[in-house]
This record gives structure tokens, sequence and C-alpha cells, in this order.
């Protein structure tokens, strides 16, 4: 993992807080707001199922894009996992609009078939948090890495105002 | 007074020569799962399914929206005459009261499935049960939910639904979507 030193501002593009922050404010928002319309139909089972199939697909992906770039991304990490979501319920939406269930629909991630794992919604937990875990453990070993590159006088603390 | 901010903006500008730290500390990630996996446990196993006595101990069973083709039954079961119409059985463990039923009959049926209340312990509703795969609820006693028979008297659904009285649409949703699938 290797970047030219021109590109170290671009490597840390999905990295940054205030990006991060209003990322998981619009997150958790859009979240409580599905999360409150799928308690109104008593389905919080198909929420938590579909969420925690998003995560473990958006981990794949942050973990695929960081061993293959060499870099965090995508540049939008809280989105793509709030995307992912928005994808995986899509057929929910068309049945909200009259359309039932078919297999075909599983395109969406599994959306049918990912109810029948056994185990459930905890099962589908356990898989989030291996994938999304594993995914901070590489992200973890590439920002040592990083911190171990950066100049001994770029770490010291700086003072108020600079 | 000093702070220890992990990027100097005076020297780590874009396109700067020299390598600079990364916008956050090495742990903060791992922090983050940490709390983040926690909430999200919590979450899920405390609020994330609807786990009542009147559901389905596998809620991948329970209102899972898609038409099956499940078995095809004889023309008569407990007395009940199958065939020529769709069917949407009711089971309930206590006859529903009159106004409720008839509010609920009306969207159930508006795509012109015939309703049957099966009521627990009534003559028929065992055998309406057996035949039709209608699941026994976590608290083990008689189903709550509905079935949809084809016309060509084929299983199409089969859900526990202790909440069906809000679902009206679904069953109206799920019997016009027979059209065309009725052999």
């Amino acid at each position: 993992m290797t970047a030219d030193q021109g590109g170290w501002n671009r490597d840390y593009r999905a990295l940054r807080p205030r990006t991060l922050a209003w990322q998981l404010v619009l997150l958790l928002a859009i979240e409580a707001v599905l999360f409150q319309r799928y308690d109104a139909e008593q389905a919080r089972f198909h929420w938590s199922t579909h969420f925690l199939d998003a995560l473990a697909f958006t981990s794949l992906v942050l973990l695929a894009w960081l061993s293959i770039a060499g870099r965090p991304g995508p540049r939008y990490p809280l989105l793509t996992l709030l995307a992912f979501h928005v994808y995986a319920i899509v057929p929910d939406l068309m049945f909200s609009e009259g359309s039932a269930h078919s297999q075909w629909q599983n395109v969406f991630l599994g959306h049918i078939a990912e109810h029948y794992l056994p185990g459930g919604a905890v099962a589908w937990l356990a898989i989030a948090l291996v994938l999304s875990g594993t995914h901070v453990a590489a992200l973890t070993v590439w920002l040592r890495g990083r911190w171990a590159d950066t100049p001994n006088d770029l770490r010291v603390p700086l003072p108020v105002g600079t | 007074m000093t702070v220890a901010s992990p990027i100097d903006q005076a020297q780590c500008s874009t396109g700067s020569p020299r390598p600079c730290p990364p916008p956050l500390r090495w742990w903060t990630p791992a922090v983050a799962f940490a709390v983040s996996a926690v909430v999200l446990s919590v979450l899920v196993i405390a609020f994330g399914t609807n786990n009542g006595p009147l559901d389905d101990p596998n809620q991948a069973f329970q209102r899972d929206g898609a038409l099956h083709n499940g078995p095809q039954l004889p023309d008569r079961i407990g007395g009940i005459a199958l065939g020529g119409s769709s069917v949407v059985v009711l089971f309930e463990r206590r006859q529903p009261p009159g106004q409720t039923l008839a509010q609920w009959r009306a969207g159930a049926t508006r795509s012109g499935s015939r309703l049957v209340v099966a009521v627990a312990g009534k003559p028929g509703t065992s055998a309406l049960r057996d035949a039709l795969g209608m699941r026994t609820p976590n608290d083990g006693g008689p189903p709550v939910g509905y079935a949809i028979v084809d016309r060509s008297r084929r299983v199409r659904y089969a859900t526990l639904d202790p909440a069906y009285l809000d679902h009206a649409s679904e069953v109206e949703l799920l019997t016009a979507g027979l059209t065309g699938h009725a052999s």
C-alpha cells in the first residue's frame, strides 16, 4: 500500500471526519425513518435482515476497494451503505405499490432468499459484524502504516490557531 | 495551550511533497466499530424482530409477501367447498367482532375472493389448518392468520399474522396477484 507523495490527500478522502459526520447524520436519520415505517407494518424483521445484508455487502465492497486500490474508498462509505440498503428494499417499495414479491427479486441483494438463512436476523448480524470487523482490521493496519510513514515533526501536537 | 490535531493543514495541502498523517488516529475505526457493534446488536436482538406469542417462531415464514405453488387440495375440506373462485381462509382463536370483520372482509375480498372464517375449536377448523399447512405460533396454540387458495384449489399463501386486521390491503394485493397465475 504505497502512494505517491502528491496523492496523500486523495488517499484520505474517505476518512475525513467532517465528511463522515454528515454522512452518519444522514444515514441515522433515514434509517430511523425506515425503521419506523417497517415497525408500523409489524415487519421489523425485514428491516433488520435487509440492513444487515446491506452492511455485509458494503463491508465486502470496502474491503475489496482497500485491497485493490490500496487506499480506503469509495469516497462516501456511509452513503454507500445507505444506497445498498435502499437497493435491497426496492421489492418492499414495489410491494407497497401493489406488486407481490417474486423469486426474481433476489437480484436485490437476495431480497427473498436471505430471509431463510438459518438463525435469521441474528445470523445476519454475525455475518455483518464479521465482515465489517474484517474491513476495520484491514483499515487499521493501513492507518498504522500511514502513521508509521508520517515524519515525526508532523505528528507533534499543534498550537491552537495554526 | 495545545491540541493534538492529526493534520497540519499548512504543511499537508494537496500536492504536498511530504507524507501527511491520516485524518484519523489508527485506533479510531476500531473504537467506532466496537461502539456500533454493541448498538446494532442491541437494536437487532432486542427490537429487530416481532416475536410475540402469536408470531411465527421462524419469522421468514411470516408475511413473506410471495405467492407459492403449494399442494393442491381436494374439492371439499371440513365442510368447506374449494375451487371455482379463490378463497381466503382466516384462522382465529375466537370469532372476530362483526363490524371489525366486515371491514377486513371488504378489503380482503375486493378481488372477488370468498372469505371463510375458521375459528379454533369449531368443526372443520383442524382439518383446514392441517390441509393448508398453517404453522404453529410461539405459544403453541392455534394459528391466527390466513391462507389463500386459488380457484384451482392450490394453496398459494399461508401465514401467521396476529395483526391481520391491519393488513387487509396485503390480502387484497395477493388475491389480485392470483389473476393469471391460477390454472
